[in-house]
């Protein structure tokens, strides 16, 4: 079978990755604002003898300039001439902008194709297109498309085919540009572009007002913009945790109280020895079974943030923003990669390859690590609604302490190593987009996917390595004396003066590192194995419970959702008998010291992969360094808490 | 006259780039090019607001400086920053620092804490 590879090329934000993810069912981030992709991905499909390879490149305006690394990403590849096919993806109101780079693509005297994107916005414009009038003019073959319902889209392939097998190289016979000096260069391909653009759009009609003309009025706003900024952050973190955590409390329940008896019972019938029971009970649904009830709070913040950033929001925060970090060195277009940095700190410091200055980068990828991610967010969901009357208001304060300790940094960075001027800022804002449900939910379910997997490999190998070290050496009789009770205590010095020294916590402080869910699969290990089974299980019975238990989620959910204000777990829920393990855990801790190990996890960078992509954005002296430092403030800021508060 | 001179509401045709920068071509090649024509729609904090029928963007006053421009049309909208051609005090956060420069009105921002404070960086708030 003969292969075809295809790049796709094409300005920022116009629709490339959507309409791949359509061709080869693939399933890459998307985003509305410039500088989602930032490094080359493929994803391939077979079409009549084909396969066709498609490689997805970050967006380029133009190969004169390349400022940035995503950019340089871009103008290498294309430079490395490793693709049979151009696959330009314009978009269609923009076409004047967009045609700029296609005259520079022309002369790379590559077989090339054309899809006029965004179709339907051009439409609602007030737009007609002739692509028709654009094929002729050069020569190859032009496709209308609608990346966001994929609409048009495989016409993409017969085109693709065609284009190979004729060797179509786009022509334009106005087009010799290279015998000209630079400046008229420009001049002369600004006035051709200007000219084709003309001839390919005409305006029907002009529109009234657009609905994001509508909305920047309101959330660019110089006051009113911050007002709705605020609204907008409350109501997602609200809606988080109202909607989350009832659920997680379920599922936690629902593992533990049943799940996890049904089986012991059932290895016992079939005759399980009393080791293999044990290790399913304490490390599978011990360790796993505390991770994986935290789906639910993954879910839905995942679901927000994936609105917020295909919505188009994402930039006019940027904007905002940029009247108080300007002031600190830093530009508004920083402020993207540190939002990403809320869902996951590794994307978010790949984020940053759109930033031009190398000391900025830097800059922003040593403030990243203290955007609380989404792992994080799990741990301190599980403390918070364990052990703290309004969970809310903990794990708000703590995602504040995390954004001034970023700025603290920058401020000292700025002001130290990565001294220099401010640098300009310009972006484009994309219009409003609302992306599709099934778009939605499916980027939702990718990350939640990735969640699990992760649980299910890493952090279980995790949590079967902390089950055997508390059973070894073979035969001990206390859960102290064992290997890893030994390293806890090795390591308890070093903690005793921030609360906590006790050997179970420091015990996690180590898988931590490797996965920050880890502390939870620690604790569940290590509590479980604590804890005995007492009750008699009757199977019927508990399934009625965990069915009441879920229609009380239910209707917690909905009550929650009613009331404008966070909630208030009540006194009476605290003397309550709590299911699963949280129960346990509020005996091992005195409240200083939760808040303590808290802000301990908040700061020190205590995640492997974080370190990697530090280590490989940035550089060796940075990740290592950055190690170290985190770990001092982590120190201090815990032990003040600890102080403060005991 | 230069882009970081211009007002709230202003519609503007570019004439020039000032400069060989290389940022300047890829401002050129981001859209903003000699000929086409913008409405100033924000200036607050060191950003422009850039609008016209089918593109918005974002541009720092720096490099506001480098482009040459010509109004078209003045009157405008009023706009929400104190703006007056050629003054100084062209945007929010001047108006803010001039105030605050003066050693007397420090004492006297400080008693405006509030609304006053507000009425002073976006005079809006207090227009009927
Ligand atoms: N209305 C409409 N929106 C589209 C269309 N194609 C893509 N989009 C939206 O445009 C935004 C950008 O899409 P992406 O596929 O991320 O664009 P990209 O070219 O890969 O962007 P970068 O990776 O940043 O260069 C997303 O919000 C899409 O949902 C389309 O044909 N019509
Ligand atoms: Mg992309």
């Amino acid at each position: 079978m003969k292969k075809i590879r295809v790049a796709l090329v094409g300005n920022p934000n116009v629709g490339k990755t959507s309409i791949l993810n359509h061709l080869a069912g693939t399933n890459l981030m998307i985003g509305n604002w410039p500088g989602v992709t930032v490094e080359k991905r493929t994803g391939s499909t077979f079409f009549q003898e084909y396969e066709i390879e498609f490689i997805d490149l970050p967006g380029i305006y133009t190969l004169e300039e390349v400022l940035s690394e995503d950019e340089k990403i871009t103008a290498e590849f294309l430079r490395s001439e490793e693709f049979d096919v151009l696959l330009n993806v314009v978009e269609t109101p923009r076409l004047e902008r967009d045609l700029y780079l296609t005259t520079q693509l022309v002369e790379l005297r590559k077989p090339m194709v054309i899809a006029l994107n965004m179709i339907d916005e051009a439409e609602k414009l007030g737009y007609s297109v002739d692509d028709k009038r654009l094929s002729d003019l050069l020569k190859i073959a032009v496709v209308k498309t609608v990346g966001r319902t994929g609409e048009g889209v495989k016409a993409l392939l017969p085109a693709i085919v065609e284009t190979y097998e004729k060797q179509q190289i786009p022509q334009l016979e106005t087009l010799s540009l290279e015998t000209l000096q630079p400046e008229d260069e420009r001049e002369k391909r600004l006035f051709l572009v200007k000219g084709l653009s003309a001839e390919v759009l005409q305006r029907v009609f002009l529109p009234k007002r657009t609905i994001t003309e509508f909305l920047d009025n309101l959330f660019l706003h110089p006051f009113f913009g911050f007002v709705f900024l605020f609204i907008i952050l409350y109501v997602t973190f609200k809606l988080i945790f109202d909607i989350s955590s009832p659920l997680v409390d379920f599922i936690d329940g629902f593992i533990q109280d049943f799940i996890s008896p049904l089986v012991l019972i059932s290895l016992e019938n079939l005759g399980a020895s009393n080791f293999i029971s044990r290790m399913i009970s304490e490390a599978v649904f011990g360790g796993l079974g505390m991770v994986f009830s935290f789906v639910p709070l993954i879910f839905v913040t995942y679901f927000f943030l994936t609105f917020l950033e295909t919505s188009g929001y994402l930039p006019r925060v940027a904007f905002l923003m940029d009247r108080f970090t300007h002031k600190i060195g830093l530009h508004g277009q920083s402020i993207i990669p540190l939002i990403l940095g809320f869902g996951c700190n590794v994307p978010a410091i790949l984020a940053t390859r759109t930033l031009q200055d190398r000391s900025d980068r830097l800059l922003i990828i040593s403030m990243i690590p203290f955007m609380s991610c989404s792992a994080r967010l799990v741990v301190f969901g599980f403390f918070a609604i364990t052990f703290f009357e309004n969970p809310l208001l903990i794990i708000l304060a703590l995602y504040l302490v995390g954004i001034f300790l970023s700025l603290f940094t920058a401020v000292l960075l700025r002001k130290s190593l990565l001294r220099k001027a401010l640098s300009h800022f310009v972006m484009e804002l994309p219009p409003y987009r609302f992306p599709s449900l099934r778009v939605l939910i499916r980027i939702v379910l990718l990350h939640l996917k990735s969640f699990i997997v992760r649980a299910g490999t890493i952090i279980f190998v995790i949590s079967l390595i902390i089950w055997f070290s508390l059973n070894l050496p073979p035969g001990v009789e206390r859960l102290e004396d064992s290997i890893a009770g030994k390293i806890g205590k090795t390591l308890s010095p070093l903690f005793e003066p921030i609360g906590l020294g006790d050997w179970r916590i420091t015990t996690s402080l180590i898988p931590a590192f490797l996965a920050r869910e880890a502390i939870l699969t620690n604790l569940g290990v290590i509590l479980k194995a604590e804890r005995e089974e007492t009750e008699a299980f009757d199977p019927k019975e508990r399934l009625a419970d965990q069915g009441r238990n879920l229609l009380s989620a239910l209707s917690e959910i909905i009550s929650s959702l009613l009331s404008p204000l966070p909630k208030k777990l009540s006194l009476e829920d605290e003397e309550e008998e709590t299911s699963g393990l949280k129960g346990e855990i509020r005996k091992l801790l005195p409240l200083p010291s939760v808040l303590a190990f808290l802000f301990f996890v908040l700061i020190y960078n205590s995640c492997v992969a974080t370190v990697v992509a530090m280590w490989r954005e940035g550089s060796k002296n940075l990740a290592l360094g950055f190690l170290f430092y985190s770990f001092l403030l982590a120190w201090f800021v815990s032990y003040i808490v600890y102080k403060f508060f005991s | 006259m230069k882009l970081s001179e211009a007002c709230c509401g202003d519609r503007v045709i570019i004439r020039d780039f000032e400069g060989d920068e290389e940022i300047l071509k890829k401002i050129s090649a981001m859209g903003l090019r000699k000929g086409s024509q913008f409405e100033v729609c924000l200036r607050c904090g060191r950003n422009l607001l850039l609008r016209n029928h089918n593109s918005q963007f974002i541009l720092s006053r720096d490099l506001a400086d480098k482009i040459k421009v010509e109004v078209l049309n003045i009157e405008g909208k009023p706009c929400e920053a104190p703006c007056l051609h050629g003054d100084e005090q062209s945007n929010c956060e001047d108006y803010l620092k001039n105030e605050l420069t003066n050693e007397h009105s420090r004492l006297r921002a400080r008693k405006k804490r509030g609304l006053g404070i507000f009425k002073k960086v976006c005079p809006f708030l207090s227009k009927k």
